[in-house]
């Protein structure tokens, strides 16, 4: 057993069909992505090599670069801020014992299952000035005066993209949450109510901070996954009006694939990588400096 | 008695947040049944005074989604394949066996884990043209494969190193070799981990657009996601058609969540703790 387990030829037939794809489809990629952004590059004529240029152009000349750092900021900000606690109060909510909270806890994460395409197709049409249902529900109960273009107006398609990536993923961080409650011992609950602690008290006490390693996993990736937003706006408003909802994503797409701008895009992409990985590794840092032990 | 009204004001609540994250999709569903006078002129939420399914016909037929369903169905399926077998072989691989670059290829696959395959795409567009395949269906199912492996490989290596190694040292002894042991033990006791990553890459496969959008260039190739992109685009004024071919293309997935709805949420929560 031992000694077939260190047979060379099996081992390599374990391993390198999946390594194989790995390596050429995902690592190989990551790291020309790299090389790539130090190029002047059309992806079609030769590339020269143009050192830090397409990096500097990208802080300092491309205002829209800087736009879209700000719309990915207010992706994260919703994310962390709205979306997290409200998430949090949903987890609260299906893990109290009363009937049919299994019910409501399948309602709230149903939509997370759903494609991104898919859900931003859908609230086009509920955004929609003639057809949609938001304004016709808004006349109905008589907020008339509030309707609007909302995905056509530079004052109000960000925020309506917000709402619905915050409606599609609230489920998700959910029921991470409620599963990590499930994993606090009864008895916790149980000693707190015998000095006098329930309701929020509890909540706050107890939940909160055992809990503590769950919110830390959640405000990580609800931090990555606003970094990393593309389907919804690209779908919804492909970047405007006047760039009033790009991403960077957005940007790295449309510099590369419609503009042709091979170099400049995988800065954006390189941007993109150190972003998500600066990011996680200062937030990781910093979320575990104050553990609690009990 | 305030214990009992607090109950019922936390279930109105509940019910008014379970209406917040429905209605969307009751209006979906019964706007799939309603002609275009009586989605623009009726009210919000009527059901339809004739549940016409003329809209579905058009979407299936007219609007191609028959053939971007199709595509869908094979994408998933072959991906589902290769990740789950080249996963599991990986899994067992880097867990059991012995050799020197173990926590290198580790490393090398946490990446994958990592970096956002936004990052890939530009050079992939061009590992794709070089190898001619650009614009076929292996153009996103080679991609797909290589994006999903990572996951696998660490939801399945966390259920290996808790498995005791006793069945295979056993099956060793009645003379099966590694190759056999694995495929005649291992994998049918890998069956409720394999399920979790199934249902995870099936979503992410079936859902997925930015890589379909970017390498798919044939119309008669493009998948759900791509499809239905497109199709809004031609049929702006006719919302009918358009929702019905949306809800052909979430059937699917409510099935997946109606028959597995426990397992979808174990795989979540494990993917999401491995992030």
């Amino acid at each position: 057993m031992e000694k077939a387990l260190s047979n060379k030829k099996i081992i390599a037939l374990f391993l390198l069909p999946g390594l194989t794809v790995f390596l050429i489809f995902y690592f190989v990629p990551i790291v020309m992505t790299a090389y790539y952004s130090l190029q002047d590059w059309d992806g079609i004529n030769p590339m020269t090599f143009i050192g830090l240029d397409n990096y500097t152009k990208m802080f300092t000349v491309d205002k829209s670069f800087w736009q879209a750092v700000w719309n990915s900021l207010a992706f994260l900000l919703v994310g962390v801020f709205i979306q997290l606690p409200v998430s949090f109060a949903l987890a609260l909510l299906v893990s109290r014992k009363m009937k049919g909270r299994k019910w409501f806890r399948n309602i709230y994460f149903f939509p997370v299952v759903m494609s991104t395409t898919m859900v931003s197709l859908l609230w086009v049409k509920i955004y929609d000035p003639n057809i949609g249902m938001l304004n016709t529900l808004m006349d109905t109960l008589g907020l008339g005066a509030w309707t609007g273009a909302w995905l056509g107006d530079t004052k109000t398609a960000l925020l309506s993209v917000l709402i619905v990536t915050t409606w599609h993923y609230v489920g998700y961080n959910m029921l991470i949450l409620f599963a990590g409650m499930q994993g606090i011992p009864e008895q916790y609950y149980e000693a707190a109510k015998l000095d006098g602690a329930t309701g929020w008290k509890a909540v706050r006490h107890i939940t909160f901070p055992l809990l503590s390693d769950v919110l830390r996993i959640c405000i990580v990736l609800n931090v990555i996954y606003a970094l990393k937003t593309f389907e919804s706006v690209y779908v919804m408003t492909n970047g405007g009006p006047l760039n009033s909802t790009t991403v960077i994503a957005l940007k790295m797409f449309q510099e590369a694939f419609l503009k042709q701008n091979f170099g400049y895009g995988s800065a954006l992409a390189v941007f993109m990588v150190l972003e998500c990985l600066i990011i996680s590794w200062v937030l990781n840092k910093i979320l575990t400096q104050e553990k609690i032990e009990y | 008695m305030l214990r009992k009204t607090k109950n019922s004001s936390i279930y109105i609540l509940m019910i008014i947040i379970a209406v917040l994250q429905l209605f969307p999709l009751y209006w979906l569903v019964i706007s799939a049944f309603k002609d275009n006078s009586e989605i623009i002129g009726g009210t919000v939420w009527a059901l339809p005074a004739e549940w016409r399914l003329s809209n579905f016909t058009e979407a299936w037929v007219s609007a191609k989604v028959n053939q971007y369903f199709g595509n869908s169905v094979i994408v998933t399926l072959v991906t589902l394949m290769f990740v789950l077998l080249f996963a599991s072989m990986m899994a067992y691989a880097l867990t059991r066996m012995k050799f020197k670059y173990n926590s290198l290829i580790l490393f090398i696959l946490l990446m994958g884990v990592m970096v956002p395959i936004h990052a890939t795409l530009i050079p992939l567009f061009m590992i794709l043209k070089n190898l001619g395949i650009l614009s076929s269906r292996l153009s996103i199912i080679l991609p797909y494969i290589a994006v999903n492996l990572p996951i696998g490989v660490y939801m399945l290596s966390a259920f290996l190193r808790t498995m005791p190694k006793e069945l295979e040292e056993a099956a060793c002894m009645d003379g099966c070799g590694v190759v056999k042991s694995f495929f005649k033990v291992v994998l049918p006791l890998l069956k409720p981990p394999l399920a979790s990553v199934a249902i995870f890459v099936f979503l992410a496969v079936w859902n997925e657009l930015l890589m379909a959008a970017t390498f798919i260039q044939k119309q008669e190739l493009r998948t759900l996601p791509l499809g239905l992109m497109n199709f809004s685009g031609q049929y702006s004024i006719s919302w009918g058609p358009l929702a019905a071919a949306m809800v052909i293309s979430t059937l699917p997935i409510l099935l997946a969540y109606v028959l597995f709805s426990d397992q979808m949420e174990k795989s979540f929560t494990a993917g999401a703790i491995l992030k």
